[in-house]
Order: structure tokens, then C-alpha cells, then sequence
């Protein structure tokens, strides 16, 4: 054995040897160029490890997490629509394995299975689920989460404890309001706000940040879980400094048809911020705000075209004769936009008394391009 | 003449050391940074819900705009696959570019499709549109077929771009498959735009299909490629796009967005002129021109890219093909720098102009006519007896080892990322791949690219498998 | 809850490319006493329609190769079929939701929705057509 072992040092050593001598029997830049070879072949004999292990790693999850996937979905199947004694505990535990609930990763895919069906559903079967996720104890595992180091697995955390209701976590994630992480902050407000059971919102009135579009869809998404009594009156942030928040909240009346903040929102027509002006346009649409039409119409000639589209869009929802009138003028003018035009048509119809004969009189004495302007209207499917 | 000579050689010498050191230097940057970029896109989106963007009314609308010619093998069902995206509030736009073949005619026979009343506004110049089609299916209404005369593919995506109804479009090759949730996906950066920084454009992944299980237009099953052609360019792929783009991406760079599948906003995609018919690398150069808007009216911008595998699409399983596309790719670099370069080396343009652009133009565009170059150098030194055997070999050996382990560092992300081969057989000859790479198709791609530039230079202006276009007279530049 | 009797002769069609919302909405019907068959992108559903011929459709709108809106337009025109269908989709669109309407469609769910609720549609749906 020793032997053995120092006969190869011997030839280790005289091949080392060997190779410094031939190395060093070259200048000295194609030395350096021999090394740097060297180094690279090293990283990538590493990098080739890394890439097997990981493979291998990979195949052998997928593999086990297909398995127990399977095995999972029948019984979460039958604990969600058999009788109710199933939720009890006795009953409950005898239907997993030991192993199912003490290992970790096991628990990870109940947890995750729980949790995509519940996005899915709402009443008896939701609450079930509900249930279900805390008699197990899946949320320890989401709570621990929160508190893991890495903020996107906090995030992942603290979206579980919310989406199942975990009522009692939000405590514990009142912390994150000030986290230095701006995506894991924006994470907390909107859990906190599904959890809580008064004023959900109220981050609306403390935040300084703009509210992205992506956000906004987020806000909404858990609001749209929310039940519908716990939907506040969004009128209550329209004075806010922070301007993203107040064009959501404008947007959020439209989306509920919260109609009892129509009176505020026409007034809001002489916002100084266009986009703002926009988002009110748009929601009054959603509301049916019959007592805008007047407003609007005085407002148009002296709007950007993004806006007049908006508003001649609206009109159809809420104007009358009136509107009728503007839109007359509009079709008279040479088309400037053809948005806006296409839009004046359908507007047009949708108020005027007997619109589509003095349609055809408008039309008598016009260009081909607003004739096919109408027909353009016309047609349902454009 | 000797001492001229004998300088000359030393300077080549040298500068064939330095470029090399500066190309793996910057490549080496340029990976770590993907990687980092990588992994923060991975964060960030590994615990939301892109359902949300159904519902919510913030989501904005998406007009997709896909040229066609002479598609009429494919066209049914890829449209059809389009249409089946998962969005809340799209259109597909259809451009049959003057085709030849019946391409046309399939989609009015599959889709009931008649000529509609459609008004629009010709924002950008494009070739006459002959008519606009609508199908008589209700739940075919998002559909829209546009005919006009032939005029290339820039000309097709104007028309596209004046027909469309909604303020951000995607820009796609007809024969592409998307993955259903790619729409969702690519809005949310522009969704993510807060205060003053506008996102102009987002790119995506594109990804080689070649060998794919397809069923009905979807990918079922992810394989490697079998041919040894198209699964070089698997490699050449993801080095590109995972390696590289993703950088360009993080330091607000990027220049290149793939003709396959970008979404841009289409306010500014106007305002800047809509796509240039001049060049065959339109892509490319409507991402600059776009880029040169923003930065000359001093509004602040991004321009976005996913590494997510979204688009996937059939390549080139031919020496031929391959050639005309690499040709194109070179002629689409050169003009699109030509056109562009008031921008090189200027200050004004900031990053823009001091990185993106020069990076451009010395090591993608220049990389194949220096190492033509020094390897006509070589011959020469070979020819005349003074070649430094020693120094050429080791750093042949060199650069070849580079090259691999610049591929086995693509693998690698690949394998830790997005994991789309998942057999462990393909990972084995994906790496079997990155050792032969080099030294059977590289060659290969440089001489094309050298003869995309000859061809450029003799005025040679086609688009390679879309050659048969227009009888317009080509405008030459001068 | 008794398998009902009225139900027990009844064939109801799932098309939906979530594997286990497919199996729980099954579970669910099953329980009630349906004869259920299972879709899970389009094109087996339209099969799955000409093949099975049950008395009632429940489809989402976004599954592989061919959308539920287009599912209620093939049944309804291509085949003539007056076959009851229920939409259940995340999508809720109001423009989505006229337009099922328009194609033909007897209901629409939106998502996420309660089985209870969905069981109790099928039912009246069916009572009413029989």
C-alpha cells in the first residue's frame, strides 16, 4: 500500500517536473497564456460538475414531487366534498402518511396543492380549504417563510398566509410595512389588507411610493377575494397627494360601481392632471353618470385627443340629445382622428333621436372617408 | 521594409492579443451580469400570480401584428394558435404581404373570413392595402386579416401598426409558437413603469423548436434538436440570449430585439417612423431609432428583456439557409451601424452611444472580419516561414477553451434557470455540442457574415427565404 | 346527500385544462349522481361532444388549442346542438361575458366559483330543458 502510494508520487513528481521544465522553456507571455488555458479548463471542469449535480438533483425531485402529487390528489379530492367528520383531527391525520406531514418538503406540496385549488374557489369548497390548511399546519411553514432572510421567500410567505386567511399572521406582518424592500413591502400592505377585518386600506392614505399599473392589478386581485362588505368606499383616498393613488382609487369606483361617489368624481373633471382626468372619464362611463354629460361636452374642445376619445366614449354611455349635438359637430369637421370620429358614430346613434336617418343626411353630403368612417362604426365586430 | 515589416508583425501580434483579452473580458462581464439579472427576474416573479391580469381593469390591451408571405403551409393553424393565447384584451393582426401562394385564400375558406369596412389612419407608409378581412365567426372576432401588396417585412408590420387598435403591440413572426402565458408575461414591464421612466419595448427569448413534439400548433414536449445544424444554433441561442441580452437588458442597454417577438409602445414606435424598409435588420433598427427619440427629446426610458423561454421557433436545419440568414443577419448589423452612426462614440447619446452601440460595432459586427483577417495574417506568416508556431498554438488552444467554457456557462444557466431540456441525455450532447462548435460551424458562421458584408458592399439586397419580394425597384443608398 | 334520480341519467361534459379542478368539479357531479366525462383541452372536448352527446357542457374559456368561446360556437353552428353550456372562466370580463352570451352560451360562472353554486346551475339549467 505505502509502496504503491510512493512509486506514484515518484512519477507524479517527475512528471510535474517534466512539464515545469518544458514550461518554463517558453517566454513569458505564452506562459502566462498556457495558465490562463489552464484556469479556463478548470472552470469548466467545474462548471461540468455543477451541471451533472445539479441534473441529477433535478430529475430526482421531479420525479418524487410527480409521485406525491398524485398520491395527494384523490385525497384532497375527498377531504374537500366527503362528510364533514373527515376535517376532524383524528380522522384527518389517520389520512396521511407520518411521513407526509413531518417532512418538510412533503408538506410543501400539500401546501402548494391546498392553495392552487383554493385560487380557484369560492364558498363552502374555499373555506374547506381553508381549514384544512391551518389543521395541518401548513401555516407554521408559510410563518416561517416570512421570517426567512430572503425577501422573496418572505413575499411567498406572506401571499400563502393571505390568500388562505390566516387571520392571526397579521400581527406578525405589520413589521414588513417598513421592510427596506419595496416589492416585499408592496407584498405586505396587500396581505395585511386581504387579513385584516377593519379598514383594510388604510395604507392608501400613508403611502408615498406611485402605485404601478402592476400594483394596481395586484390590489385588485386579492380585493376581487375578498368579501364583497370588506370592499371600502374608495372615495375616502381621492384627496390624496399621492397621485397613483388617487387615479386607482378613481378606477377601483368604476370596477365596484361604487355609484355614490359620482357626485365627487364630476366634480374631479377640472383636475389639473390629465391622467387623472382620464381615469375619471373612464369610471364615470362605468357608473352610467348620466349628470356628467353637460361637463363633458363643455370640457371636450379644450382637451387632448387621448381625452375627447375618452370622453366621446363615455358620452355614448350617458349623453342624450345633447351629446347628439356635439357629436353632429364633430362628424361635420374634416376627420383629424379617426378614433375619435369612428367613436362620434357609434355615440352619435347611441343619442340622437332617430340618429341613423339624420346619419344618413349627414352622410349625403360627404367625403367617401367618413362613409366608410360609419361603416366602420357600424360594424359590430370592429 | 524589413523594419516596417518587422514592426508590422509585432503590431499584429499584439493586436490580435488585445482584442481577444478585450472580447473575453467583455464577455465575461457581460455573463456575470446575465446572471444577476437572471436570478433577480427569478425572484422577483416567483411568487405572483400573472391570473390577476385577467381580471384587473388595469391590464392594457395588445394588438399582435404577424406579417406573412407565402405561409400557406402553416398559416390555419398559426393563426389559430395566436388566437388561442391566454389575454384578456388582444387582437391578432394577420399581414398577408402580397404572397404568392394561397395564403390568403386558406384563411378566408378556414376562418369564414369577409372583406370589412375598416377606417384607419396610415400614421406610418406602407404599401397599398388592398383590403382588410374579418371573419363572420363571432368568436373569430379578434382576428383581423390585412392583404396588401408586397413591400418586405418592415413594410407588412407598418401596415399592421396602422390597422391596430391598441396603444402597445407585439410584433411576431407568423411562424412562431408562443407559449400561452407570453402575453402575460411580457406586459408586465410595461405594467411595472412608475414616475417618469416610460418602457418603450420589451423583448423576449427566443428558442429553437426544431425537434419539438408540436401538436396543433403547441409545443407538447421540449427535445433537443437530433440534426447537428440546428442544435448548434440551440447553443448559439442561449449564449446569446442568456448570456448576453439579459446584461444589455440590466444596464438599460440593449439594442437588439429579436424580430421573432418583441412588444413595443406603439405611440413611440410611430413617432419615431415605424420600421425602415431600407434595411433587413428592421428589427434591430427600430429599437435604435426609438432608443435615439427618447434620448434626443431627454425622456427618461427602458428597454426590457425576459429570459423566459416564450417564443419558440424553427431554424435553419440547412448549411444553405443557415447561410442566407446569417448573410441577412450581417447585412441587417451593418446597415442598421451605418444608418446609426452619428450615434457611435457620441456623448450626447450616453450609454447608448459610448457602449451599446461600439460594442455593436467592434465585436459583433467586426469580430468576424478580424478574425478572417488574422487569419489570413497566419497563412501569410505560415507562407512566408516566420509563423510563432508556439505562440499560434497556445493560443489556438486558448481560444478554444474560452470557447467552451463560455458554452458550458450558458448550459449552466440554462440548467439552473429555465431547465427545458429535461432528458439527461440532451444536456450530455448539448455539451458534446459546445466542443464541436467551435472548430465545424464557426468557421461557418464567420464566412457568412464576411460574405454578408461583400454582399452589402456589391449592393446584393435580399431577405434570404423572403427573397421573392416586390416588384418595386429596390432604392440603392449610396 | 342521495344520488338524485333525476340526475343519475344525466351526462355532463367538463372541458377544463386544470388537472385538479377538472378531478374536483368531477368528484363533485359525481357525488350528485352525473354520469361526468372529462375534457381537458378543446379539441377533446369537441370530440368528446360528438362521441358522449351529453345533455350539458361546462367549459372554461382559455385551454389548449381551442377556447370554450369557440367550443359554444362550434356546437352551436357547426353541429346544430341546442346542448345547454355553462362558461366558468377567470376572465370576467364584461365585453367576454356578452359575447358567450351572443355565441350562445347558457351561463356564465366567473372564477374563482363555488361547486355548490356550479352544481346547483347545472341542475336548474337541465330541469329547465328537459
Amino acid at each position: 500500500m505505502n509502496r504503491i502510494l510512493q512509486i506514484d508520487w515518484y512519477s507524479i513528481q517527475y512528471t510535474v517536473d517534466e512539464f515545469s521544465r518544458t514550461l518554463y522553456s517558453f517566454p513569458v507571455h505564452i506562459r502566462f497564456l498556457i495558465g490562463v488555458t489552464v484556469l479556463f479548463l478548470i472552470f469548466i471542469f467545474i462548471l461540468l460538475n455543477v451541471i451533472l449535480g445539479s441534473r441529477i438533483y433535478k430529475t430526482k425531485l421531479l420525479g418524487k414531487r410527480k409521485k406525491l402529487r398524485e398520491r395527494y390528489k384523490p385525497l384532497l379530492t375527498q377531504l374537500l366534498f366527503e362528510d364533514d367528520s373527515l376535517l376532524l383531527d383524528p380522522a384527518l391525520e389517520n389520512k396521511f402518511d407520518a411521513e407526509d406531514l413531518s417532512k418538510k418538503y412533503h408538506r410543501s406540496i400539500i401546501s402548494d396543492e391546498i392553495i392552487h385549488l383554493h385560487e380557484n374557489f369560492t364558498g363552502e369548497t374555499a373555506s374547506r380549504l381553508e381549514l384544512l390548511f391551518v389543521k395541518l399546519g401548513l401555516h407554521h411553514d408559510s410563518l416561517e417563510k416570512t421570517k426567512n432572510k430572503r425577501w422573496y421567500i418572505a413575499a411567498k410567505g406572506m401571499r400563502e398566509l393571505a390568500l388562505m386567511n390566516v387571520k392571526e399572521s397579521v400581527v406578525h406582518l405589520a413589521e414588513f410595512l417598513n421592510h427596506k424592500n419595496d416589492i416585499l413591502r408592496m407584498e405586505a400592505r396587500i396581505s395585511i389588507m386581504k387579513l385584516s377585518a377593519d379598514e383594510p386600506l388604510s395604507f392608501l392614505s400613508r403611502i408615498k411610493e406611485p402605485l404601478s399599473s402592476w400594483d394596481q392589478a395586484n390590489i385588485y386581485g386579492m380585493l376581487n377575494k375578498m368579501p364583497e362588505q370588506m370592499i371600502p368606499d374608495f372615495s375616502t383616498w381621492l384627496n390624496s397627494p399621492n397621485k397613483s393613488v388617487v387615479q386607482f382609487c378613481i378606477l377601483m369606483i368604476g370596477a365596484f360601481r361604487q355609484q355614490d361617489s359620482k357626485g365627487v368624481l364630476i366634480h374631479m373633471l377640472d383636475h389639473e392632471d390629465e391622467k387623472v382626468r382620464m381615469a375619471v372619464i373612464k369610471a364615470l362611463r362605468e357608473l352610467n353618470a348620466y349628470a356628467s354629460e353637460e361637463k363633458l361636452i363643455n370640457m371636450y374642445p379644450l382637451e387632448t385627443e387621448d381625452i375627447q376619445y375618452e370622453i366621446v366614449k363615455t358620452l355614448e354611455a350617458v349623453g342624450k340629445e345633447h351629446s347628439a349635438g356635439l357629436m353632429e359637430k364633430i362628424l361635420k369637421q374634416p376627420v383629424k382622428n379617426y378614433s375619435i370620429s369612428i367613436q362620434a358614430v357609434k355615440t352619435f346613434l347611441a343619442t340622437a333621436e332617430s340618429g341613423k336617418q339624420r346619419l344618413d343626411h349627414l352622410l349625403e353630403s360627404s367625403n367617401p372617408q367618413l362613409q366608410l368612417i360609419v361603416q366602420h362604426a357600424q360594424d359590430k365586430r370592429l | 521594409m524589413g523594419l516596417f515589416f518587422y514592426y508590422f508583425t509585432k503590431f499584429a501580434d499584439h493586436f490580435i492579443l488585445i482584442y481577444s483579452a478585450m472580447l473575453f473580458g467583455t464577455y465575461l462581464i457581460l455573463s456575470a451580469y446575465s446572471a444577476l439579472d437572471i436570478i433577480n427576474y427569478m425572484r422577483r416573479n416567483s411568487f405572483i400570480d400573472y391570473r390577476d391580469l385577467l381580471t384587473s381593469p388595469s391590464t392594457p390591451p395588445i394588438s399582435i401584428i404577424a406579417p406573412a408571405f407565402n405561409e400557406s403551409k402553416t398559416i390555419v393553424e398559426n393563426a389559430r394558435s395566436l388566437l388561442n393565447i391566454h389575454y384578456v384584451n388582444f387582437e391578432v393582426i394577420i399581414v398577408n404581404d402580397g404572397s404568392k401562394d394561397n395564403t390568403l385564400q386558406l384563411m378566408i375558406d378556414a376562418y369564414d373570413l369577409e372583406a370589412a369596412p375598416v377606417a384607419f389612419e396610415s400614421k406610418l407608409h406602407c404599401k397599398e392595402i388592398r383590403a382588410v378581412y374579418k371573419s363572420r365567426i363571432p368568436s373569430m372576432s379578434r382576428l383581423t386579416v390585412v392583404d396588401k401588396v408586397n413591400g418586405g417585412k418592415a413594410d407588412a408590420l407598418n401596415a399592421g401598426i396602422n390597422v391596430s387598435k391598441y396603444g402597445i403591440f407585439a410584433a411576431i413572426d407568423v411562424d412562431c409558437i408562443l407559449e400561452y402565458e407570453s402575453l402575460l408575461k411580457m406586459v408586465k414591464p410595461f405594467m411595472e413603469e412608475v414616475g417618469e421612466e416610460k418602457v418603450i419595448a420589451v423583448g423576449g427569448v427566443v428558442r429553437i423548436a426544431n425537434s419539438c413534439e408540436v401538436k396543433d400548433g403547441k409545443i407538447v414536449k421540449v427535445n433537443l434538436p437530433k440534426a447537428l445544424i440546428p442544435r448548434i444554433q440551440v447553443l448559439e441561442y442561449i449564449r446569446a440570449f442568456l448570456l448576453g441580452r439579459m446584461a444589455w437588458s440590466r444596464l438599460n442597454g440593449l439594442i437588439l430585439i429579436s424580430g421573432a417577438f418583441g412588444m413595443f409602445d406603439k405611440k413611440i414606435a410611430i413617432a419615431s417612423g415605424g420600421y425602415n424598409h431600407e434595411t433587413v435588420g428592421e428589427d434591430m433598427e427600430l429599437v435604435i431609432r426609438m432608443r435615439r427619440l427618447m434620448e434626443e427629446s431627454k425622456i427618461k426610458y427602458k428597454v426590457v428583456y425576459l429570459p423566459d423561454p416564450l417564443c419558440w421557433t424553427e431554424a435553419p436545419d440547412s448549411l444553405k439557409i443557415l447561410g442566407k440568414q446569417r448573410n441577412r443577419w450581417t447585412r441587417g448589423t451593418a446597415e442598421t451601424l451605418w444608418i446609426h452612426k452619428k450615434l457611435l462614440f457620441n456623448p450626447k447619446y450616453k450609454f447608448l452611444g459610448m457602449v451599446s452601440m461600439p460594442f455593436w460595432f467592434l465585436f459583433e459586427w467586426l469580430a468576424p472580419i478580424v478574425e478572417t483577417t488574422a487569419f489570413l495574417y497566419l497563412v501569410m506568416m505560415a507562407f512566408l516561414g516566420i509563423l510563432n508556431v508556439e505562440l499560434f498554438i497556445t493560443l489556438f488552444i486558448l481560444i478554444y477553451s474560452f470557447a467552451i467554457l463560455y458554452s458550458t456557462a450558458a448550459i449552466l444557466f440554462e440548467e439552473l434557470s429555465f431547465h427545458q431540456y429535461k432528458k439527461k441525455r440532451d444536456i450530455f450532447r448539448l455539451l458534446g455540442t459546445a466542443f464541436i462548435e467551435p472548430l465545424l460551424i464557426h468557421p461557418l458562421t464567420v464566412y457568412y457574415a464576411i460574405r454578408g458584408n461583400l454582399d452589402l458592399l456589391t449592393g446584393v439586397k435580399n431577405w434570404g427565404e423572403m427573397k421573392r419580394r416586390g416588384f418595386a425597384p429596390q432604392v440603392k443608398k449610396d | 346527500m342521495a344520488i338524485d334520480s333525476f340526475a343519475s341519467v344525466m351526462k355532463v361534459l367538463i372541458c377544463e385544462d386544470d388537472e385538479m379542478v377538472l378531478k374536483m368539479v368531477e368528484f363533485k357531479l359525481q357525488k350528485e349522481g352525473y354520469e361526468v366525462h372529462l375534457a381537458s383541452d378543446g379539441k377533446e372536448a369537441l370530440e368528446k361532444v360528438r362521441s358522449v352527446k351529453p345533455d350539458i357542457i361546462i367549459t372554461d374559456i382559455m385551454m389548449p388549442y381551442l377556447t370554450g368561446l369557440e367550443i359554444v360556437h362550434q356546437v352551436r353552428k357547426e353541429m346544430g346542438l341546442e346542448t345547454p353550456i355553462i362558461i366558468v372562466s377567470s376572465i370576467g370580463l364584461e365585453k367576454t361575458v356578452l359575447e358567450a352570451f351572443q355565441l350562445g352560451a347558457d351561463d356564465f360562472i366567473t372564477k374563482p366559483f363555488s361547486p355548490n353554486e356550479l352544481s346547483v346551475r347545472v341542475k336548474k339549467i337541465l330541469m329547465k330543458s328537459a
